[in-house]
């Protein structure tokens, strides 16, 4: 075993609390519980359909999955105190970054896409379920680097976090398309929408922009964290 | 003492504060191989110091040095250091996830047998696949010690190793941390009992004593003593009689000087302990009130004061 995996390994430990994990499945299970309702209450438009994955889906789990998962990762380890077991070690703080990232990456995801993908074949078939699976994946990479970064700027994370998500990308971004073009949450809907055949109606979005965004975004959070190993003081 | 050789730390003009708490301020000290200890009372500054000594935390101004390179932005440097820090927290897992986690990141060849010798070193061969939240305060802390040792490093920074041991398991990690100064290893050890520390340390081995964040003596262990021992304390006593008081003080053999004042006398004594002993006695064969009883020691005092009690 590599030294990038002794770091993957402890990474994934940290994020694997119960409490966590247990919201994650109840977030999930009210996905496809969701999903099955409105199935039965009516016969669904194609945009009706991919609205149900996304109020319950993409509004809710994938964010704050990704909030759960990303915050108990280097944050946690920091307010915990365990962090200097993986900081004094000669590892490249880019390596770091880059390797824990993929730990939650790897922890959130199953979270997150499996109950989107069975969301998306309960309510539309598989064409639904493929839609599901990209915008759970692309926002969930999104998400979770911008909120690994944010449990390394503040105690608070969790807080910070569903502030943003509620208010922010629940709120404000729903004004205008101003706001709506700062809010990951646009760039996920646009994939969902596209991949389900559906014209993108957030922001004007096309698929291909909300994906290369959500990349970038990704990108520069992950950027962002290697800066902050690099200059945080370490209890 | 010093030596020819290179050295392992070299802190210059070191200050951190944290908002507007001095915790360290203005160090200047260089480490050599063998075993230092960093002696201070609670809250002197010693974890400040050890975080900045082995790259956890920047300095608000100064420089550190490690192995000459700045630890904070050459992470390549662990590799030559260990760390024992005072957190109690842990990973979850077994000792041996942690040992050998902490072997993978540093790059030893085969992890597994070097985590089986380093448990082995620490004593904590039978407890090694149980739980460590499951553990006592003193196996947690040997698991501490092992994952700091794995890599076999040049420079050991152990904040208060001692914590939470019982004393048959502290001889157990006194008598490890002289053998690992003996193998010409460095150790950085904080703790503040001055016994603990004085048993640590060869005959060549330095001590820094910090108070309120600052540096106030580095030498050899018997230097920096009798520097503290010879140094007379004076106190400053409000007394309704300072007169008679004086006039029965004057023959104890330890009090050398007396200055008197309308309602203090002001001493210097060479042994505080004799003093504590001796007072009372003479405040009632001089038939007067004492009211109040300051020490007037500068940091070194009060801090050799904390030191030898008794712990």
């Amino acid at each position: 075993m590599s030294a990038d995996a002794a770091v993957f390994q402890m990474v994934r430990r940290e994020t694997g609390g119960r409490g966590r994990t247990a919201v994650m499945l109840a977030l999930g299970a009210l996905v496809v519980i969701l999903a099955a309702l409105a199935t039965l209450a009516s016969n669904l438009s194609a945009r009706g359909e991919l609205g149900v994955i996304n109020a319950s889906g993409l509004t809710l789990l994938v964010p704050v999955g990704s909030l759960l998962v990303a915050t108990g990762a280097l944050g946690e380890m920091r307010d915990s105190g365990t962090l200097s077991y993986l900081w004094l070690r000669p590892v490249g703080r880019a390596r770091m970054a880059v390797v824990a990232y993929a730990a939650v990456l790897a922890r959130a995801l199953p979270l997150t896409v499996v109950p989107m993908v069975v969301a998306g074949v309960i309510v539309g078939g598989l064409q639904l379920a493929a839609a599901g699976l990209l915008a759970a994946v692309f926002g969930t990479a999104a998400y979770t680097a911008v909120f690994l970064l944010l449990g390394l700027l503040t105690r608070r994370a969790v807080l910070i976090g569903l502030v943003y998500v509620a208010l922010w990308e629940g709120v404000v971004a729903g004004l205008g398309t101003g706001p709506a073009r700062v809010a990951i949450r646009t760039y996920a809907r646009s994939v969902l929408d596209g991949a389900g055949g559906v014209r993108p109606r957030d922001a004007e979005v096309s698929t291909l922009t909300g994906v290369i965004v959500l990349l970038v975004v990704a990108a520069v959070a992950v950027a962002l964290t290697t800066r902050r190993l690099q200059r945080l003081d370490v209890p | 003492m010093s030596t020819a050789s290179e050295p392992v730390l070299q802190m210059d003009a070191v200050t951190k504060w944290f908002g507007d708490v001095v915790a360290v301020s203005d160090v200047t000290t260089t480490l050599h191989p063998g075993v230092t200890g960093l002696l201070g009372p609670n809250g002197a500054g010693k974890s400040s110091l050890m975080r900045m000594a082995c790259g956890l935390a920047a300095p608000s101004t100064g420089t550190v040095r490690l192995f000459g390179v700045n630890p904070r932005s050459d992470p390549h440097v662990f590799r030559r250091v260990g760390l024992v820090p005072q957190s109690e927290a842990l990973p979850g897992g077994t000792p041996t996830d942690l040992v050998r986690t902490a072997a993978l990141l540093h790059g030893v060849a085969d992890a597994g047998s070097a985590a089986e010798q380093a448990l082995g070193r620490v004593g904590l061969h039978e407890q090694k696949d149980r739980l460590l939240r499951q553990m006592s305060g003193g196996e947690r802390q040997r698991a501490k010690i092992a994952q700091a040792l794995v890599h076999d490093p040049e420079l050991l920074v152990m904040d208060e190793p001692l914590e939470g041991l019982d004393p048959r398991q502290r001889n157990a990690v006194i008598a490890l941390i002289t053998r690992l100064g003996a193998e010409g290893r460095s150790v950085l050890v904080s703790s503040h009992v001055l016994e603990e520390v004085e048993r640590m340390l060869a005959e060549t081995d330095e001590v820094i004593v910090v108070a309120r964040g600052r540096l106030v003596a580095q030498g050899d262990v018997r230097g920096v003593r009798e520097l503290m021992d010879d140094r007379p304390h004076r106190v400053r006593l409000t007394v309704d009689d300072p007169r008679a008081l004086a006039a029965v003080l004057a023959q104890v053999f330890h009090v050398k000087r007396l200055e008197l004042d309308d309602n203090s006398l002001t001493l210097e004594t060479t042994d505080l302990r004799a003093l504590g002993r001796d007072l009372l006695p003479a405040v009632r064969e001089a038939g007067c009130r004492l009211t109040e009883m300051v020490p007037l020691d500068d940091d070194l005092d009060s801090v050799f004061r904390y030191l030898v009690a008794t712990p």
